[in-house]
């Protein structure tokens, strides 16, 4: 998720308990004695967070797809795995599809989604600087051109629900100095049944990588390291 | 690897009525893969799980696979013994097994080894040699055979006929 979202969530849930904590001190009787306003500010404050907590993160929390990347089999990090790419170098990444479904809701649409495949696109930016080929796929994933497309047929699970593997290569650049930013999009097509479509959340925060440097990048790179001879 | 005296790139073509075509393009200057990409036609996007079933299905073809190679994930060569181990088991499944067990054992059970390319002959009269690499690049000694293996990769893979 993008520090931008977060900070809008974390916005919201502290605004909605500053709401019923008003909302609260509202009905809540005047209590007699020492320090009772002190207390009661405080007890109305717990009351407030936690009934807020108890909706948006046990009953109402939508359930999220996320998707995270890693390669070389090392473990997925929590930041951003480095990659520099240089034309003519390949790099296989693995993609895996992830899915947060803790809350009473989310059991709900994960019990639906059994009965309504969701389809998942995940497309590597930009198209013009990088060439995909998969490498590993499930039976229920395909890549066309850049766009990898999942189909979650088993309902929504938490944890890994599919993962991929696919190799990128970075296109000829058009300046040794240049650099270009890859990154990834995360989609799921409004094609699928729309309330199971606006219940199911889309991480689409997905960090990429960098292609940078020149070298030529001619067949031998792609080939066999050299042994693809003239005779 | 076979010592090569044609290089050809298998291009995918959509056709005006959008259905896809396949075709082996001769890439004597050996252009990389990405260069074929155009808005209407593109290099065959085939990888390591990709190959070995193209290669099960050749098999009904008459194509039997001699060779492969196997990489890491940068694409590094791999020939210690663990991976001569791997290779040998999945280029056994590939000649003798039966399908499902060695596209399993390729999905499944090497992680973390890709097959880079094949290398494959034809058992038929005229016994033709074709290395077929990632990505739809046909290294071949004997040219005169590549009509006959683009044509079989295209109904075991059931494209069109692109000329």
């Amino acid at each position: 998720m993008t520090r931008a979202r977060v900070w809008l969530a974390e916005s919201f849930k502290f605004a909605l308990t500053v709401a019923v904590f008003l909302f609260l001190n509202w009905l809540a009787p005047n209590f007699e004695g020492p320090a009772a306003d002190a207390a009661q500010q405080v007890a109305v404050a717990l009351i407030a967070g936690f009934l807020t907590f108890l909706t948006l993160d046990v009953v109402f929390g939508r359930p999220v797809i996320r998707a995270a990347w890693s390669q070389g089999g090392h473990p997925i990090p929590d930041r951003r795995p480095h990659l520099e790419l240089r034309p003519g170098e390949r790099r296989v990444i693995r993609v895996e599809l992830f899915v947060d479904c803790a809350t009473l809701l989310a059991r709900w649409v994960s019990w639906l989604s059994r009965r309504h495949p969701i389809e998942c696109r995940l497309t590597l930016m930009p198209p013009e600087a990088l060439r995909c080929t998969p490498q590993t796929m499930p039976s229920d994933a395909q890549l066309n051109r850049n766009v990898v497309t999942v189909h979650l047929t088993g309902g929504l699970r938490p944890g890994i629900n599919n993962a991929v593997e696919v190799s990128v290569t970075p296109r000829q650049p058009s300046a040794a100095s240049s650099q270009v930013d890859c990154h990834m999009e995360l989609s799921t097509p409004t094609r699928m049944r729309f309330f199971l479509w606006a219940l199911v959340g889309r991480d689409n925060g997905i960090d990429g990588f960098i292609i940078g440097g020149v070298v030529d990048g001619r067949i031998h790179e792609w080939t066999d390291r050299g042994q693809a001879d003239q005779a | 690897m076979i010592r090569a005296v044609a290089v050809l790139q298998l291009v995918v073509s959509k056709q005006a009525d959008g259905a896809e075509s396949l075709s082996a393009v001769p890439n004597d200057t050996q252009e990389p893969p990405y260069t074929f990409d155009r808005d209407d036609t593109y290099a065959l996007q085939i990888g390591s799980q990709g190959l070995v079933e193209l290669a099960l299905r050749l098999r009904d073809h008459g194509y039997r696979v001699t060779d492969l190679t196997l990489v890491d994930h940068a694409f590094s060569t791999l020939d210690d013994l663990f991976a001569k181990a791997i290779k040998n088991e999945l280029l056994s499944r590939m000649r003798d097994g039966e399908e499902e067990n060695a596209t399993r054992f390729a999905e499944r059970d090497m992680p973390g080894f890709y097959v880079l390319n094949l290398e494959l002959r034809d058992t038929s009269p005229g016994n033709g040699r074709v290395t077929l690499v990632q990505d739809g690049i046909i290294l071949t000694s004997s040219p005169n055979q590549v009509d006959k293996f683009a044509s079989t990769v295209r109904r075991a893979l059931n494209y069109g006929h692109g000329g």
